[in-house]
């Protein structure tokens, strides 16, 4: 390792130490831990100089006194004043516990660096020990380890340090060995660094904040195991003041004077409380996993609806529509943004059909099935304009209740990944009886039966044997097949599927969309399929949209879209298909250059003008939106859409 | 099949520390009957000592003789009071047993309902005092809460008795203080869990079924998110039995834990000896106790069936 590059690696360290502090500070449980573990500190250091009155001295015409001015905290069962007897026996309790990490510390950080360094047979051993370690309740193996040794303060130490020493280990040789396998370990050993100096310099730092972390909460059990040997009579012996021996003596006077327990238990619970503050801030800044996910259960189940227009639903036209959108917007909502990712799409889905939604990842085409599957994630993104209707009602106008009926009945979905869909805990019958039976009264019987016929629907074969197996008995197509089954259950008008193929094979990818043209024929539903794939659409759909940054730029029948691309982009994204190029093409895929606009950065004039092959000397594409206008059989948003190719 | 291999693989530990236990005697420094007789011993006291411990025989036979001892009352008795081990085992087992198991499962209800109402109500009020309550759960010292416990419930309002074992009120106070550890480590990890579930796909299958939400995060995200939370939370319950010691000392109620700590303040090495042992086996009980509810939660780990 160079010399400059070790100034860097000390100079980002001693950074990343000051915001560490700046960052304790920010949150309310470093804050207050940092503060209390002041406190305990100065009381740890200055407290016996504090004391009032001698600790020790006895007075048998005032015991068991209520607090009062002489007395702050009241007197003990000799006479002796509580406060004094708290501030005095400060350095001994805190110490107790400060010794036993120490001990531990210096015991198992080695031990646990030496077996991650040199693993094999020493490994073992260490764990081994640790394993046995950690067969004993850690108040049971601290009393056996006073038993041997003799109650004292000295031992009582010696045992909840041994008692924490396995914790350390385990941490330490985990983060150690997940260290060692990152690639600049292997950098600084390749260039000759000595072992002992790779640990030194590089694991040790790696994983401090980690270890201090652990420091911190396991100060706050070893200090309640210590103070519980005492209370238990076999820690810190009397006279000297500790405050769970004091707690220990009031065991018996807690019927007449409850104030002999009642401080030292603060005083002990809040110094366990501040070290456990600071030790959980701690860990939300060294590790990461343990941060709090932003997500939150789901109350509603309606998606939030800006209504945006003045729709009625009683003026809506009768049609023949299974489901329609009307300049449907989409918008993701943080506290203080809202990005549109779909933005004024109109679509018709017909029974009997199937639309194509096609577009790049990020052009919107799953957020708009999630928002026509009613399962956009309330409060993270919501309907923000148009209306969604489903036969001749706005999904805006619904109850609740009326939604999970609507999700029962009317619409099917089939998720993009099979295992990812199906609750991995339960078996697959009982995640189809729950379909099937969900809104009905429908007998146990019953249910089997028609799961039975929907398990023999979609092919799946022996499907009475198989209703007790659970998900991941299955392959990946025999998952998807379940999928569908479930969408199928109550037999809906209308099937989204999203990307249903992309996680299957090829060959798979056949049957799964054959097996649901087929249902979709013969139950004439009507069906969206997401897919970023031409060639699928071209086999499987009837109609196309294709999408771009959140709009629809060209839409029309399969035939005359693919058969004569008249966007920009959809001839693109056609040309840098194989299957559907002509056999005179060379072998060579083109790419589309450049990449969409990322969701929420969408400027004025046409979102595609940037990547276009038409753009040059137009200076409308860069000035305005393009809308949908009917050309050729279909409907296109371009400028240039008369202009030959 | 599984639980054979788990029993498999911790017979090994269990042979380990039963061995460990048996050497115990030996740990004390100086000569144990030494030790055991106390300064003013005579020779002839030693050599008694030492026959009594069965230290003049060979390794083999005194282990075998130490393990026999949990059940055979003419084996092994107090140096206290004289009382075979084994009765003071049987009397007060059952004691222990009742505290622990009344303790751990009180425990995961508590910790399972606030865990599932914090995850709901995220940053409402009632995840704020749940935050609260379990962070001053495992910082309070379980013998204060103990203390404080006796003082409101059996002094003051007097709805239940101080100390004792004689009658099933007896262990309710016990039992509820026990189980607050456990509560709030159990309610902290079912919400963490609870809220990484809560993002998984197949939840969007159980809403897409038409279920009512509540039904969503009972039938589907909770079993899911119970996996996770119970095999972490199985090595924190070991922690709870230790509480279980000083929660008996607590109450005066007279189970293994009382029996060990009396041990200990007088030396009785034959008591320490038996009482960390049937501890030992009892926590390593517990463990395999855990991994088979994780199975019995998560069919992946069943193996193929």
């Amino acid at each position: 390792m160079t010399a400059v590059s070790e100034t860097m690696h000390s100079r980002a360290s001693r950074s990343s130490r000051l915001s560490v502090f700046s960052r304790l500070l920010g949150q309310p449980k470093g804050a207050v831990g940092l503060l209390l573990v002041a406190f305990y500190v100065l009381l740890a250091i200055f407290g016996p100089l504090l004391a009032p009155i001698d600790p020790l001295k006895q007075d048998f015409g005032a015991t068991l006194r209520s607090p009062s001015a002489a007395n702050w905290f009241g007197t003990d069962q000799l006479g002796r004043d509580i406060f004094s007897r708290i501030l005095a026996g400060a350095p001994t309790s805190l110490g107790i516990g400060v010794g036993g990490v120490a001990l531990a510390f210096a015991i198992g950080v080695p031990l646990g660096l030496a077996a991650a360094w040199r693993r094999g047979l020493f490994d073992a051993a260490v764990m081994r020990g640790v394993d046995v370690l950690l067969s004993f309740p850690d108040i049971v193996l601290a009393l056996a380890i006073v038993a041997i040794l003799g109650p004292s303060t000295q031992n009582v130490i010696v045992a909840v340090g041994i008692v924490a020493i396995p914790v350390f280990v385990r941490t330490t040789r985990a983060v150690a060995l997940s260290t060692i396998a990152e690639p600049f370990i292997d950098g600084a050993t390749a260039l000759g660094c000595r072992p002992s100096r790779v640990v030194l310099r590089h694991v040790l730092p790696n994983m401090a904040g980690i270890l201090v972390t652990l420091a911190s909460l396991l100060f706050a059990s070893t200090l309640l195991s210590a103070s519980g040997l005492g209370f238990l009579g076999v820690g810190v012996q009397p006279p000297a003041p500790e405050w769970g021996t004091m707690l220990g003596e009031s065991r018996a006077y807690i019927r007449t004077q409850p104030f002999l327990a009642t401080f030292p238990g603060l005083f002990l619970a809040f110094s366990a409380l501040g070290f456990n503050l600071l030790g959980e801030a701690l860990r939300t800044i060294y590790d990461p996993m343990a941060a709090k996910t932003a997500r939150r259960v789901r109350r509603v189940t309606k998606p939030a609806v800006v209504p945006a227009d003045s729709y009625k639903a009683g003026h809506a036209p009768a049609s023949l529509d299974a489901l329609s959108a009307d300049k449907l917007e989409v918008s993701y909502i943080g506290e203080k943004w809202s990005i549109a990712a779909v933005r004024g799409i109109d679509l018709r889905m017909r029974p009997g059909r199937t639309l194509a939604v096609v577009g790049e990842s990020g052009s919107g085409k799953s957020t708009l099935l999630r928002a026509l599957a009613t399962l956009l994630p309330p409060g993270r993104a919501g309907v923000t304009g148009g209306h969604i209707l489903i036969g001749n009602r706005n999904l805006a106008d619904l109850t609740d209740a009326e939604i999970r009926d609507l999700r029962r009945r009317e619409i099917g979905i089939v998720f993009q990944d099979a295992a990812s869909a199906l609750n991995p805990v339960m078996t697959i019958g009982a995640q189809l009886i729950e379909a099937v039976t969900t809104g009905t009264r429908m007998s146990h019987e019953e249910a089997r039966r028609r799961t039975i016929e929907l398990l023999t629907d979609v092919q799946i074969s022996d499907p009475a044997q198989r209703l007790d197996a659970y998900p991941h008995q299955f392959s990946g197509g025999m998952k998807q097949r379940i999928v569908i089954a479930i969408a199928l259950a109550q037999s809906p008008s209308i099937l989204l599927a999203d990307e249903p193929t992309s996680a299957l094979d090829v060959t798979i990818q056949q049957q799964i969309l054959t097996l649901l043209r087929e249902m979709q024929h013969r139950r004439g539903m009507a069906m969206l399929l997401v897919t970023h794939d031409l060639g699928l659409v071209a086999r499987y759909a009837d109609d196309v949209a294709v999408m771009y940054a959140g709009q629809i730029v060209e839409t029309g029948t399969v035939e005359a879209v693919l058969g004569n691309p008249l966007h920009p982009y959809t001839r693109a994204l056609r040309l840098s298909t194989p299957r559907l190029r002509n056999q005179s093409g060379s072998r060579y895929l083109p790419a589309i250059a450049g990449e969409p606009p990322p969701v929420g950065a969408i400027r004025s004039g046409c979102s595609f003008a940037s990547r276009c092959e038409r753009r040059d000397g137009f200076e409308l594409c860069v000035t305005d939106e393009p809308a949908l206008r009917p050309f050729a059989g279909r409907a296109v948003a371009c400028h240039r859409v008369e202009e030959p190719a | 099949m599984f639980m054979l291999k788990r029993l498999a693989a911790a017979a090994p530990t269990l042979l380990v520390v039963s061995i460990l236990i048996f050497f115990f005697v030996n740990f004390i420094p100086g000569d144990p009957a030494a030790q055991l007789a106390g300064p003013n011993a005579s020779n002839e006291d030693m050599a008694v000592i030492r026959e009594n411990l069965g230290l003049n025989e060979p390794a083999p036979t005194r282990y075998w003789r130490f393990l026999r001892g949990v059940v055979d009352p003419s084996l092994a008795k107090s140096f206290r009071t004289g009382r075979p081990v084994a009765l003071e085992i049987a009397e007060r087992m059952p004691k222990t047993l009742a505290l622990a198991f009344g303790a751990l499962g009180l425990g995961l209800l508590l910790g399972t309902v606030s865990g599932v109402c914090c995850a709901v109500w995220q940053g409402g009020f009632f995840d704020a005092a749940v935050t609260v309550l379990s962070l001053a759960g495992i910082s309070m010292p379980i013998y204060w809460l103990g203390l404080l416990g006796i003082w409101l419930f059996a002094v003051n309002l007097g709805w239940f008795p101080a100390a004792g074992a004689t009658t099933p009120l007896h262990f309710v106070l016990p039992i509820l203080v026990l189980s607050t550890r456990p509560a709030a480590l159990f309610s902290r990890l079912v919400t963490a869990n609870l809220l990484e579930v809560m993002g998984k796909e197949y939840l969007d299958t159980a809403r897409s079924k038409g279920l009512s939400e509540m039904r969503v995060v009972l039938r589907h995200a909770l079993p899911n998110s119970l996996v996770a939370a119970v095999s972490v939370a199985g090595v924190q319950f070991g922690s709870m039995l230790g509480g279980s010691v000083v929660t008996e000392n607590v109450f005066g109620l007279p189970g293994l834990g009382r029996l060990l700590v009396q041990g200990v303040s007088s030396s009785d090495y034959p008591v320490v000896q038996y009482s960390v042992l049937m501890f030992a086996v009892f926590f390593i009980a517990i463990n395999l106790f855990t991994d088979l509810l994780t199975q019995w939660l998560d069919p992946r780990t069943r193996g193929a069936a």
